[in-house]
């Protein structure tokens, strides 16, 4: 994010995000408490029903009858409710100073193509992901809010790893040391698009994503560092785009959020994609099966009130395989510790 | 594997967090955390006085304030600590302070 694109917010929404950067402090002790009556109550995690549904429910039973579980939960579900609407209304006061400087840097080099005619797919089209009130739409600047405010504010303060840091060391996996066309599939507000960009600088970047709000504040981070990334509106596995044109195809942190079906016909549109000889790197969060029960219980619980209705279906797939029946060679898989995250996947079209 | 049914569902996920029992422990959070907005709103008012009686109103530079590294650090400080109260109280978890 570039200096002048960082809003300087009044006292009454920085106070606010700043309240909200700091909850996972505020709870420590809660937590702590929770993981206690955790312990006595799943000694063995083992022992848990297999069935996800049926292991949530016998979690939720026995945590039920533990004070510090319950306010954790209040809490939990006040930040999910709530975050959205205090970084927009963070936003809405200096919407006046800051509005020029947004629309100074939709004018550039990198451009948007919108679609507005285009049939929003069912596993995206409402929904609010990351309990995000209104969805990615749902306001003008809902992604500059998010990319401003929500990540480099919130998210990038306390995420484990540090979520660009993050980003830039899985750019700089791809094999090659020069790409000439790199296409970021499901490239958001750009912050992969962005490490793609300084990993490979003298590449031609192209990005897709559904939402128009999100790829328009990728649009002005591009202009801000004078990067002219060619951004659509359109679905990540169906980008229409030329058969054998890019020489990198990926994702970062995608997956998750569309349905196993679609990840598939992801992997697919990324092998119709790339030139022969091309690489593929997608990555994600932490399969289920690298975890134990209560690791994946954990993260299930996480996704289902946090607004990441296709989590499990992800977490769940063998991306190793799904990437082998689309056609890539040469797979392989990786994941860091200590969440065994990002989880990263790997391949390589036959020349 | 199949996608959940509706994805739309887990925008507002119907939820039961709190017991009849957490009643209590929620009144005392209420309270605490109202004591907490009290004292600063005085200690806001009372800036603002005696800001005022030296001729000083500060009310537009404190809200668009920006502020350094060591007073960052020290509002994040005490912004957990308040946080912990309130958090602490309303799962009957005993605070110090």
């Amino acid at each position: 994010m570039s200096e002048e694109l960082h809003a300087k917010l009044r006292q009454r929404g920085r106070a606010s995000v700043d309240f909200l950067a700091n909850f996972g402090f505020g709870m420590a002790d809660i937590q702590k408490n929770v993981e206690e009556d955790i312990k006595r109550i799943v000694p063995d995690p083992n022992a848990l029903p297999d069935d996800l549904d049926q292991r949530d429910a016998r979690m939720q039973q026995s945590l039920g009858a533990s004070p510090a579980y319950r306010a954790s939960q209040a809490v939990g579900e006040w930040m999910g409710v709530h975050h959205g609407l205090i970084a927009k209304h963070a936003f809405e006061e200096v919407r006046e100073e800051m509005e020029p400087v947004l629309k100074k840097f939709e004018e550039g080099g990198s451009t948007v193509e919108a679609s507005p005619d285009m049939e929003a797919p069912f596993y995206w089209d409402g929904v609010d992901f990351h309990r995000t009130a209104g969805g990615w739409e749902e306001h003008d600047y809902q992604g500059y809010i998010h990319a401003d405010i929500v990540h480099t504010r919130l998210v990038a303060k306390t995420f484990p790893g540090g979520i660009f840091k993050q980003r830039k060391m899985v750019a700089g996996l791809a094999p090659k040391d020069h790409y000439d066309k790199i296409l970021d599939m499901g490239c958001s507000t750009g912050h992969f698009t962005r490490a793609l960009q300084e990993t490979y600088p003298d590449a031609e970047i192209w990005g897709v994503d559904l939402s128009l709000k999100t790829i328009q504040q990728a649009q002005r981070l591009g202009n801000a560092n004078g990067w002219s990334w060619k951004l659509f509106q359109r679905p990540a596995e169906d980008t229409g785009f030329e058969a054998e044109s890019f020489d990198l195809a990926g994702s970062y942190i995608l997956l998750h959020e569309i349905p196993a079906d679609t990840i598939k016909a992801l992997f697919q549109e990324a092998f119709r994609v790339l030139k022969p000889g091309g690489d593929m790197i997608m990555s994600d969060v932490t399969r289920y099966a690298d975890l134990d029960k209560l690791a994946v219980w954990r993260a299930d619980a996480g996704a289902k009130y946090g607004g990441e209705p296709h989590w499990r279906d992800s977490a769940s797939l063998d991306l190793a395989k799904v990437a082998e029946d689309a056609g890539f060679v040469d797979v392989s898989v990786r994941s860091f510790e200590p969440f065994k995250y990002p989880y990263v996947v790997q391949g390589r079209k036959p020349a | 594997m199949s996608m959940t049914a509706d994805p739309k569902t887990y925008n507002k996920p119907d939820r039961k967090m709190m017991l009849e029992t957490d009643v209590d422990n929620l009144a005392q959070a209420v309270v605490t955390l109202t004591q907490e907005v009290w004292i600063l709103s005085d200690r806001q008012l009372v800036t603002e006085a005696v800001l005022a009686k030296h001729g000083l109103d500060i009310a537009e530079e404190v809200d668009t304030f920006q502020p350094d590294e060591a007073l960052q650090a020290k509002l994040d400080e005490k912004s957990r600590a308040v946080m912990k109260r309130v958090f602490n109280s309303l799962a009957g978890i005993s605070s110090d302070e």
